[in-house]
């Protein structure tokens, strides 16, 4: 009795489908509005399949017209800046380079809120882990204001814990092919770097689970003490959605369809009408969900030993061991057996060996470990403030 | 260790026979019928008659009886007639319709009986298949005719009469056999028979139903005559059931019943050892499950919650174990087991699509007695003891699994840490308090534990009483009340260490009242009718933190209270001797009882936060809403032969209860919630004709039945619905329409030394969700196939009899694999991936199918043996076929995988010891 009861299974009929994708979030932003098309594509098929050529509108209940132009593959801008209004009925038009049309249900801005305090923890989860709870308090007391999305942006800074001002270099003399080790200073920033994620789950909340319209301590996030982008100073922007109660849906069955199973029981999953058809074919699938929505956004920094004072750093992401790599190999002399030639590809000079003779003349440990480079961009963001 | 026990127990119980037929009575009458007359007899002696009153004729008897022996009496009331009568030993007296005994015989009797007597087949006897003992009385040797020196024939000319020890009448209709010589004969009305006999030795075997069988060895040197006097075999009349089934599914009015004949199901092959007589109820037309680890059945396009299963008048929410891989019903207990699919009787009501009317036998009111089964998986015993001699009995059955062999041998991975456990026990006591007034009482417990991770438990468990007291008025009016209460539990424990502890549960509570009345108005006229109050308590669900650390919030979903009730009414009338029609009404009144609070949405909106109007509050018992309607079930019969015949019914029912499931299959964690404000009841409505034959007297049965089936407000869910502790289901959930069609095929062979039957459906299940809003929209608002809807379903069960002990059985399954949602294609939305879904239940799961072969070893069939036993050898699925149970997507790290789970994958042997004693 040694056969699984769960195997992997093969489809036996093609079941593709290929069906157009549309992300479209307006919002209160006085910005560029961004509109995003693309096509499903196959399983294991990387490529993110973009729809080009469209022509993209939205029309307002004042008759503004709205173009949107397509500045890279699939990614399509309003031509002009502007921000959706209260009171005005927004529809979104697309027509496909190859005649398909398509349009939005129309829709309204709910109401704008407003977040009244954004703030960190350090408490221990459910599972009992220690960490940092960011929460948000927001109060709204506005009719029309019962769903919220969450979306975050959070932007740490890394410190490269082996790093030296100086690079180690191997000048090689073409006569005899002697190697001489020596040291220049770093031209680049490769100490300090930051990195900048957004999210990519669906957080959200229904206020009806809440008294008179208070959010308070609504967790938008919570990172592990051991994970490293809190180590330095972290920065969390946070973006608050009020949306319709069918946007809401949408994404509420979006995110629950997504795993659907277990050996005895399978949710029931299926197509996720959003509010979005066909013009010529009512029975066409389409996804997305034309969402006009009120955003409001605090940013929040705070410093690992504002909340971990003087405690031991998260680990750094990789294993940071010391090598001393030999200048030559005693068994096979030269340059093209070089260990220590062969590290610089992928180790860095961190300091001279004080404990050893002029064969093994440096300490050297990963790339990453000394080149912050490996985990993000040694720009600091315009946003930034240490 | 248990078997020594059982054997020394068994000792303790010895044969009573005591037959008395020289009890003289005195009797005198006047124009009164020969049933009159037997019910006259009835109240002056303590015999008791068995007999099925169309038998007796209507003619009108006045006799004057001084002293008399029964005997007499009996002798004197049935010549005539072709009534014969056995006396058996606790004072009951069977009346047989001669010339129809031998024509049904069991299989075990010679296989080469001539049915060379013209019969009249009006109500005829089936026999239970029960063990025969046919004790053989000793062979002696007997010398006819005088040895002359010049033999000339090679044929003598045996004659001679036949009697019945005990009573002195003749025996017609008794066969008379030459062994291994192609010659047989039967008596004639007077017990005579004549035989051509070859000369020299002959071993003849006389034989006949309720007579000990008789082998005489003789030598014929003439023609001569030998006269044999015959005892009654009171072993063997004690296993006839006097019965009119077999020609029941031609006469009967009630179309697509299906009866499971307990006793058979035994020689089926078995998963796991357990005979499951509703796994039975599957190889039938008409009745499926989504798969092998499903729990529930889906009949005729129904979903799984709109059967009534009642164990002896009560409801038994959850009639399976472990995840529906066995049933919950004790199979050594149970004596019927019927199930309407069709034409569902006026006095059953509050489920859409079936009754599974299971009743538990009564226990043997005269001697102690027992039977169990250790198997693989489990274990078990049934009692039966007598508490008051030839009136009140009490039979226990109870069962328990013994280790987490089950777990173990499924070897799934994710399984490693599981374990699970179940056990059943079921008490029945019947009480005949006296010759109008019987009592019979049940109570039956079930639990299931499993655990499938290391930190939650899971347990469910059911409980059921009832209490069902018969009372005769008079001839022609007799009723019982019946009160019966049951409940369903579950509970999820998660006892994680951390802080998200939780214990969670759900309960249903339900108790009936009811009154059935049966009024004869004659031969050809029966109503029945009654009434019937039902009160449901549900706490839909509460979760709370284990300890005080536990961050867990509190959520308890308030109770929901309801009263359904109905009046009903059927008469069954016999207009020709051809036509019979029963046409029946049921009223049924629900109502949603307070306290509790509901609120009112926007009409023609979807039921959200957003087009929340008012939220209403009722009181302690306040009426919340109130929904009632008639129900129809009306039928037809017409014969068209006497052994052909059509029927036709009608059936509407109303529903408002049902079960709010997450899950493609139903399990166990589905909550049965209540219809109010905002939840409809569900409706169906049925038409069915059939046609029935039977072939060779009664050896094969043939029907075919077509049905069409409309449902309307069948409750379905919101794509990602939440629908456990939720205090507003009506937001979740979608009240759509079904429509069901098929085409059944029923072969079947009753008897012979092969028997089992083929049965095919064609069918389809189709759903529609058509709301008014986008999200209330599923597939465009067009039909699509339900999760249930396999088209193909072929069942094939067979049973070959080698010898007397040995048997080979196989069943073979066939079904078109069930519906199911593929994700299609994925996508980036937000910068993550997403799966895309096909439209709903677009594709379907590939086949199933299954053989299993079993062989069944009867022990020996010495009388003396004390304890009966029988071993089962199965195999279950052969084949090693992987049927996929599910097939279901994950999304992980940006890629959607499939796997297909299937609950026994490989060929699963088991054996399984039972016995009797």
């Amino acid at each position: 009795m040694h056969q699984s009861c769960v195997e992997p299974y093969e489809p036996k009929t093609s079941t593709f489908e290929d069906v157009i994708v549309i992300e479209a979030t307006i919002t209160n932003e006085y910005k560029h509005q961004l509109i995003s098309i693309s096509r499903t594509r196959q399983f294991e098929d990387y490529d993110i399949n973009n729809e080009s050529n469209a022509t993209v509108q939205i029309i307002d209940s004042n008759n503004n017209t709205y173009n949107f132009n397509e500045s890279s593959p699939g990614k399509y801008y309003s031509n002009i800046e502007f921000s959706v209004q209260p009171n005005i009925n927004y529809q979104l038009f697309i027509t496909t380079s190859n005649g398909d049309s398509y349009s939005s249900a129309i829709s309204q801005l709910p109401a704008i809120s407003q977040i009244d305090d954004l703030y960190a923890v350090r408490e221990t989860n459910n599972q009992g882990e220690e960490g940092i709870y960011i929460y948000i308090d927001s109060y709204n007391p506005l009719e029309n204001s019962f769903f919220y999305r969450y979306t975050y942006e959070e932007t740490y800074k890394i410190v490269a814990p082996f790093w030296s001002a100086y690079d180690g270099k191997i000048d090689i003399n073409p006569l005899n092919f002697e190697m001489t080790p020596y040291l220049v200073l770093k031209d680049e920033e490769q100490r300090i770097c930051y990195n900048t994620v957004s999210s990519n789950n669906i957080n959200l909340l229904n206020i009806n689970e809440y008294n008179n319209h208070h959010i308070s301590e609504f967790p938008v996030r919570f990172i592990k003490r051991n994970n490293f982008i809190i180590s330095h100073r972290y920065s969390i922007l946070v973006k608050q959605y009020i949306q319709s109660e069918g946007a809401n849906n949408y994404y509420k069955i979006l995110d629950e369809i997504s795993s659907s199973g277990g050996v005895f029981s399978q949710t029931q999953t299926g197509y996720n009408p959003g509010n979005i058809t066909s013009v010529n074919n009512p029975d066409e699938k389409v996804i997305g969900y034309f969402d006009v929505s009120s955003v409001t956004e605090q940013r929040l920094y705070f410093n690992y030993n504002d909340l971990f004072p003087n405690e031991d750093l998260p680990p750094y992401p990789t294993e940071c061991t010391e090598y001393t790599p030999l200048l030559n190999d005693p068994l096979r002399p030269g340059p093209e057996f070089s260990p220590l030639l062969r590290a610089l590809s992928s180790k860095k000079y961190f300091k001279d060996n004080e404990f050893s003779d002029e064969n093994q003349p440096w300490v050297m440990v990963p790339s990453k470990c000394g080149d912050c480079r490996s985990f993000g961009s040694n720009i600091a963001p315009d946003f930034w403030i240490e | 260790m248990k078997k020594l026990l059982f054997f020394s127990l068994s000792l303790s119980f010895c044969l009573t026979f005591a037959q008395n037929t020289n009890e003289n009575i005195s009797l005198i009458f006047d124009q009164l019928t020969k049933k009159d007359v037997i019910k006259l007899v009835e109240e002056k002696t303590n015999y008791r008659f068995y007999y099925i009153e169309d038998w007796l004729d209507d003619s009108l008897l006045s006799r004057t009886y001084k002293d008399s022996s029964i005997n007499e009496i009996l002798t004197d009331i049935f010549e005539n007639t072709s009534i014969n009568y056995y006396f058996t030993e606790d004072n009951k007296i069977i009346l047989t319709e001669n010339n129809i005994i031998h024509n049904y015989l069991p299989d075990n009797f010679f296989n080469d009986v001539k049915k060379d007597t013209p019969l009249k087949n009006r109500v005829t006897p089936v026999f239970y298949q029960k063990q025969w003992k046919n004790p053989i009385a000793k062979i002696k040797t007997i010398k006819i005719g005088k040895e002359e020196v010049n033999k000339t024939k090679a044929f003598y000319t045996l004659s001679g009469n036949i009697k019945n020890k005990n009573t002195n009448l003749p025996v017609d209709n008794l066969i008379i056999l030459v062994k291994n010589k192609n010659i047989n004969t039967v008596t004639d009305q007077n017990g005579h028979y004549t035989l051509k006999l070859p000369s020299g030795e002959n071993i003849i075997e006389v034989r006949k139903l309720g007579l000990e069988s008789l082998i005489q060895k003789l030598i014929i040197y003439n023609d001569g005559v030998l006269n044999f006097d015959m005892n009654e075999n009171e072993e063997l009349l004690n296993e006839i059931v006097l019965n009119t089934t077999i020609q029941k599914n031609i006469e009967d009015v009630t179309t697509s019943v299906v009866k499971i004949d307990v006793e058979k199901s035994k020689t089926i092959p078995l998963v796991l050892g357990e005979r499951d007589i509703l796994k039975v109820a599957t190889t039938l037309p008409g009745i499926t499950t989504a798969g092998e680890g499903a729990a529930g059945y889906n009949v005729r396009g129904g979903k799984t919650d709109q059967n009534l299963i009642l164990l002896d008048d009560a409801t038994i929410y959850n009639p399976s174990h472990f995840f529906g891989i066995f049933s919950a019903l004790n199979p050594y207990t149970t004596g019927t087991a019927e199930i309407y699919k069709g034409h569902i009787p006026a006095e059953f009501g509050g489920r859409l699509s079936s009754v599974f009317d299971i009743k538990t036998k009564d226990a043997n009111v005269n001697k102690f007695s027992g039977e169990g089964a250790i198997g693989p998986v489990t274990s078990n015993l049934t009692l039966e003891t007598p508490i008051i001699k030839n009136k009140a009995a009490l039979i226990i059955g109870g069962r328990a699994t013994y280790s987490d062999w089950v777990l173990k041998s499924l070897d799934e991975e994710s399984l490693k840490n599981s374990k699970a456990s179940f056990y059943d026990i079921i008490m029945k006591y019947n009480h005949k308090i006296n010759d109008k007034n019987t009592l019979k009482t049940t109570a039956y417990f079930s639990k299931d534990k499993f655990k499938i991770t290391s930190d939650s438990l899971f347990s469910y468990r059911n409980r059921l009483f009832s209490m069902k007291w018969s009372h005769k008025f008079n001839d022609k009016n007799n009723g019982s009340l019946i009160i019966a209460n049951s409940e369903y539990k579950f509970n999820i424990k998660y006892d994680s260490q951390n802080y998200d502890n939780f214990n969670s549960s759900y309960d249903i509570n339900e108790t009936e009242l009811k009154l059935k009345m049966k009024y004869s108005h004659n031969k050809n006229q029966k109503i029945n009718y009654g009434l019937s109050s039902k009160l449901y308590n549900i706490n839909p669900g509460e979760k709370a933190g284990i300890n005080t650390s536990s961050t867990v919030t509190s959520i308890r979903i308030p109770k929901e209270k309801a009263l359904e009730s109905a009046l009903f009414i059927s008469d069954e009338l016999k207009i020709s001797k051809k036509l019979q029609v029963n046409a029946g009404i049921r009223y049924s009144l629900y109502v949603a009882l307070g306290k509790g609070s509901q609120r009112r949405y926007e009409a023609n909106k979807p039921k959200d936060e957003s087009t929340v109007i008012d939220t209403l509050n009722f009181s302690q018992n306040e009426v919340i809403k109130k929904y009632s309607g008639p129900e129809i079930r009306i039928g037809a019969r017409y014969l068209i032969t006497p052994s052909f015949s059509t029927k036709i019914s009608f059936n509407s029912t109303y529903q408002y209860s049902h079960t709010l499931s997450n899950n493609t299959t139903s399990s166990p964690t589905d909550t049965w919630r209540l219809s109010n404000l905002n939840i409809k009841p569900q409706q169906a409505s049925q038409l069915t004709l059939g046609f029935y034959k039977n072939i060779d007297d009664n050896t094969y049965q043939l029907s075919i039945e077509g049905y069409y089936k409309k449902l309307k407000n069948v409750l379905d869910y919101k794509i990602g619905g939440d629908l456990y502790l939720n205090k507003n289901i009506e937001t979740e959930v979608i009240q759509g329409d079904g429509k069901a069609y098929g085409i059944e095929f029923l072969a079947k062979k009753l008897n012979g030394k092969l028997n089992g039957w083929i049965s095919y459906t064609y069918s389809r299940s189709l759903t529609r969700l058509n709301g008014k809003t986008l999200e209330e929209r599923v597939n465009n608002g067009n039909y699509y196939p339900s999760n249930f809807d396999k088209p193909h379903d072929f069942s094939l069960v067979s049973n070959y009899k080698l010898t007397k002990r040995y048997s080979l059985s196989a069943n073979f399954s066939y079904q078109t694999g069930r519906p199911i949602t593929y994700p299609v294609g994925e996508y980036v939305y937000n910068g993550t991936e997403y799966a895309l879904y096909s439209n709903r239940n677009e594709f379907r799961i590939p086949d199933y199918y299954r053989l299993d072969i079993g062989i069944n070893i009867e022990g020996n069939h010495k009388i003396k043996k004390l304890a009966h036993s029988f071993w089962n050898i199965s195999i279950y699925n052969v084949l090693g076929r992987k049927n996929p149970y599910s097939i279901y997507f994950v999304s992980k790290n940006g890629q959607t995988k499939a796997y297909q789970s299937s609950i026994f994958s490989m060929p699963i042997p088991t054996i399984t010891y039972n016995f009797k004693f």
